[in-house]
């Protein structure tokens, strides 16, 4: 057998094992969406030096309670689960949600219109208040680095 | 295989065809019909399957002519976006025009959640749902739907008397499984509900 035959084996066999741990890069219009948010954290908070995925993940798992309607306490998990690589349920109508991961769900976290949107409307929800620019830019980190 | 074996495996399945039928889609085991009543049918409301059945047959008829049973599907857009990425996009036609201007009238708190959307979006939103409401649609279904409201704005198209009375047999624990969640989840069920068509060809209650 020759070599070539068997080093082509072995790109085909890797191939996939490759592509899921390829990273997701973010596109150039996220990124700008990001240093956007890090001029308003650094305004909110002169000590801010970056955003970080390890309090994007605190963040995503942290409980918020007191809502008047069930359920009560609420976090990122509640609809989304606790890895957002999983497809899930939303908690009160049973629609399907697909992952929040990019790396699973390609089209998720690309839009800034659409991730503003849904970071307005799912903080309201969950902490029932707007999202600090830290706490998004947090999450993106967090996402993003799955 | 000999031939004894042979003739008696044919001799069973012969005799044992009657009570194979192909059993149509229940929402779980104990809603099946007993062994006995599959041969001499349920005793329960039979005046009302009667009038059940002669409803069936018009709507087929009604179908047959090409005129609209069902509501209106839902188109990709703005509404299925803005308002179905939370829950099933429900049909403009489900709901008459002042139900659906008193839901949108306030989308901060829409059944206890915030579900705003940016005003663009809501005026083509509203725009879309009022044009399309249940009270201007020629569907039959809509039709019977819409004169059971009478003078009441439901918000909810689960408190419309039609819907209950479409809806009553499905027992609690059906509708408390995972895979429905909530008698406002049409999809779970209506397989074709996407489409506008509710009718009973399309429902497959999961497990």
């Amino acid at each position: 057998m020759s070599k070539q035959f068997f080093v082509a084996l072995l790109l085909f066999a890797l191939g996939p094992v490759s592509l899921s741990f390829g990273f997701t890069p973010k596109s150039p219009l996220v990124e700008s969406f990001q240093k956007g948010l890090a001029t308003k954290a650094k305004k909110a908070d002169p000590g801010f030096t970056g955003f970080s995925a390890d309090r994007g993940k605190a963040f995503y798992s942290l409980k918020h309670g007191d809502h008047k309607k069930k359920p009560e306490t609420r976090s990122c998990e509640t609809c989304h689960t606790s890895d957002p690589m999983n497809s899930s349920k939303h908690i009160i109508t049973g629609k399907k949600i697909k992952p929040l991961s990019p790396l699973v769900y390609r089209k998720r976290f690309t839009k800034v219109k659409k991730i503003k949107k849904w970071f307005r409307r799912n903080c309201k929800w969950t902490l029932k208040r707007s999202c600090t620019a830290q706490e998004q830019g947090d999450f993106i980190e967090y996402i993003y680095s799955l | 295989m000999k031939k004894r074996t042979l003739l008696a495996l044919v001799l069973v399945a012969v005799l044992s065809a009657p009570f194979v039928q192909p059993t149509p889609v229940f929402a779980s085991d104990d809603e099946q019909p007993g062994f006995f009543a599959r041969f001499f049918g349920s005793d329960d409301d039979d005046e009302e399957s009667e009038e059940e059945e002669r409803r069936e047959h018009e709507e087929h008829e009604e179908e047959e002519e090409g005129r609209s049973v069902g509501m209106l599907p839902v188109k990709t857009g703005v509404y299925s976006d803005e308002c179905g990425s939370c829950h099933f996009a429900f049909q403009a036609d489900l709901l008459p025009e002042r139900s659906w201007k008193t839901l949108l009238g306030d989308l901060h708190n829409h059944f206890g959640d915030e579900a705003a959307v940016d005003e663009a979006h809501l005026k083509e939103i509203t725009e879309y749902l009022l044009t399309n409401a249940g009270d201007h649609s020629q569907s039959p279904r809509v039709g019977r739907m819409m004169s059971s409201i009478g003078d009441a704005t439901p918000i909810k198209i689960t408190d419309i008397p039609y819907f209950k009375k479409e809806h009553r047999k499905i027992k609690a624990s059906t509708v408390e499984r995972a895979s429905i969640h909530s008698l406002s989840n049409c999809s779970a069920c209506h397989t074709t509900a996407p489409e506008g068509k509710f009718g009973e060809h399309g429902i497959k209650i999961p497990q």
